[in-house]
């Protein structure tokens, strides 16, 4: 039976930023200013960006 | 803040209608141990001080000229450009006001459940074709487009749209190939690949193309 040359390795869908997976619930912090503006800009979300130093 | 805005329930759930990135210079707090080979942050949840430590060096020069004020929250829109900012501590609410007004100024935006799903289909649509199973690349891949009447969604599906467009691509490639093996008598050669097509890449255009060509074969002896 003819086999089909898939075009699977052709598929090289634009990857989605790697987010840390929460085990529970849990915010979600994007790892990099890169990455925040990266999902941001796909979903047309705002940003917020936190400030803070140990007590 | 740290223990007690950003773990409150009310909290987490309304994040998931933006992004958020956390900045602490600082790493006394030290690191926790997640699985065998994970250590993440000990009081913010999924990053690691590593990371929190860059993001403040890289952010505090953008954001702040002089002194750097803690706690200090900054709204910004998609592209990184500030929309407003608070010094201090803020309460749950507070918070969350701010950044719904945020949310207004930005306009209508996907929410991180929906995000978080339509990734997972992508990422499944993608595997699928990888081991060469085209039906299900499609399932997975048509479950994130028919999510276009979400507004906010449209860069998401784009991407899955783009999957699905190269597959329809490769079938009517498969499909010029079988009018050419009709046309150099292989006709049950061609009916093979026809209905490989036919079956393998159904709810696409090639597959309709397939159809219409396995009926102009002439009918097997």
């Amino acid at each position: 039976m003819r086999r089909l040359s898939f075009v699977a390795a052709a598929l090289t869908l634009a990857a989605a930023p790697a987010f840390a997976q929460p085990a529970g619930p849990e915010m979600r912090w994007a790892h990099s200013w890169t990455e925040a503006m990266a999902e941001a800009k796909e979903r047309n979300v705002p940003i917020m960006v936190a400030f803070h130093k140990d007590h | 803040m740290d223990s007690s805005v950003y773990p409150n329930k009310d909290f987490v759930a309304a994040s998931k209608k933006w992004v958020s990135i956390y900045c602490n210079k600082e790493s006394e707090h030290g690191s926790k141990k997640v699985g065998l080979d994970k250590e993440l942050c000990a009081i913010i949840a999924g990053i690691t001080c590593d990371e929190h430590t860059k993001n403040f060096a890289e952010l505090s020069g953008k954001f702040f000229k002089g002194t750097i004020m803690n706690p200090t929250h900054i709204w910004c829109d998609p592209d990184g450009n500030e929309i407003g900012r608070q010094v201090g501590a803020m309460p749950t609410k507070g918070l969350v006001e701010k950044m719904g007004e945020a949310l207004k100024k930005v306009g209508p935006g996907l929410g991180g459940d929906e995000y978080a799903y339509m990734n997972d289909k992508i990422a499944e649509g993608q595997k699928a074709s990888e081991e060469n199973k085209p039906k299900d690349a499609i399932a997975a891949w048509t479950a994130v487009t028919k999510m276009s009447k979400n507004p906010g969604a449209k860069n998401v599906v784009a991407r899955a749209q783009a999957g699905l467009d190269k597959l329809n691509e490769y079938g009517k490639d498969q499909v010029a190939k079988a009018k050419d093996l009709a046309t150099g008598g292989d006709v049950e050669g061609a009916r093979k690949l026809l209905k490989e097509i036919y079956s393998g890449y159904k709810g696409l255009d090639c597959a309709k193309d397939a159809e219409k060509e396995i009926a102009n074969l002439p009918k097997p002896k």
